[in-house]
């Protein structure tokens, strides 16, 4: 290590072989296996949610679905209830012509 | 026959289109620095690889933002030394604790051992001392080798800022590796 000097503008190699003795970790092995899990298990995740908000979206489509032709179903007995039970505009003319 | 990449920002491409071979490799290239960078932040090992675990995932999400025409190891060291201090920030109320013992001092014969425990002892305690600054800038010129430029660009500070981070650190340091710089004339 050499003197102190504010001007000194090359790294000092003594101190930064010791810093990087100091400061190398142990091992490196399995670290990159470990991020890369971790990077997969978060991908996987990520799926999981999509694949569970995918499947909430098709449930409810198919109840919407199920209720519009429901109710369309419904609204269709319902009109031709209705034709069944009042009489036509020609039907009650000619009723009222046949009474005179 | 194939030919692999070789640039940083040519697997970061690969990487960014999904290809996680290329960031592993990547990974591979960059580990040893990332996890000096995370220890000069934080004490605890665990801690430090936990950061330089959460460095390389935040790489990953963020590699579309990176600009292939300037260099990737100071655009990954940035985000380490964020992820670094986001994990102190959450365990701000722990102990600070000094750094383990490697293998290799575990692996020198006795009076080495001893000689190079206590030596370690002492940097330790000079360098948890230090403002965190202070160190990050002392690790990035001297021990990484990074110019005072590049460094002002990593932790968001002025070049000058940097400069006398870097003379102050050393000034501790070598104070406090004087001793043994005596013995071993």
């Amino acid at each position: 290590m050499t003197t102190p000097n504010p001007f000194d503008h090359a790294p000092d190699p003594v101190l930064g072989q010791l810093l990087r003795a100091h400061l190398t970790a142990p091992e490196d092995t399995g670290f990159t296996t470990r991020v890369l899990a971790r990077l997969g298990a978060r991908e996987d995740s990520g799926l999981d949610v999509l694949g569970r908000w995918a499947r909430t979206g098709i449930a409810a489509a198919l109840v919407l679905a199920m209720a519009a032709a429901f109710a369309a179903r419904a609204t269709a007995m319902t009109a031709g209830a209705d034709e069944g039970l009042l009489p036509s505009a020609e039907t009650a003319l000619a009723s009222a012509t046949s009474v005179r | 026959m194939r030919i692999a990449p070789v640039t940083d920002a040519e697997l970061a491409a690969e990487a960014a289109a999904g290809n996680a071979e290329a960031f592993g490799q990547l990974i591979e290239r960059h580990t040893p620095q990332i996890r000096r960078i995370t220890r000069a932040v934080l004490s605890e090992p665990a801690d430090a690889d936990d950061a330089a675990q959460e460095a390389f995932l935040a790489c990953w999400r963020y590699l579309g933002r990176y600009d292939p025409a300037r260099p990737f190891g100071p655009w990954l060291i940035r985000i380490a030394v964020n992820a670094a201090r986001d994990v102190r920030r959450r365990q701000r109320s722990r102990p600070t604790e000094p750094l383990a013992p490697d293998l290799a001092l575990q692996q020198a014969g006795p009076d080495r051992r001893a000689a190079r425990a206590e030596l370690r002892e002492s940097l330790n305690l000079a360098l948890a001392e230090l403002p965190e600054r202070q160190r990050l800038a002392v690790v990035l010129f001297d021990a990484e080798g990074y110019s005072h430029r590049e460094i002002a660009g990593m932790l968001g500070v002025a070049e000058g800022t940097v400069r006398s981070d870097v003379f102050h650190a050393r000034r501790a340091l070598r104070v406090a590796l004087a001793p043994y710089q005596e013995e071993s004339r």
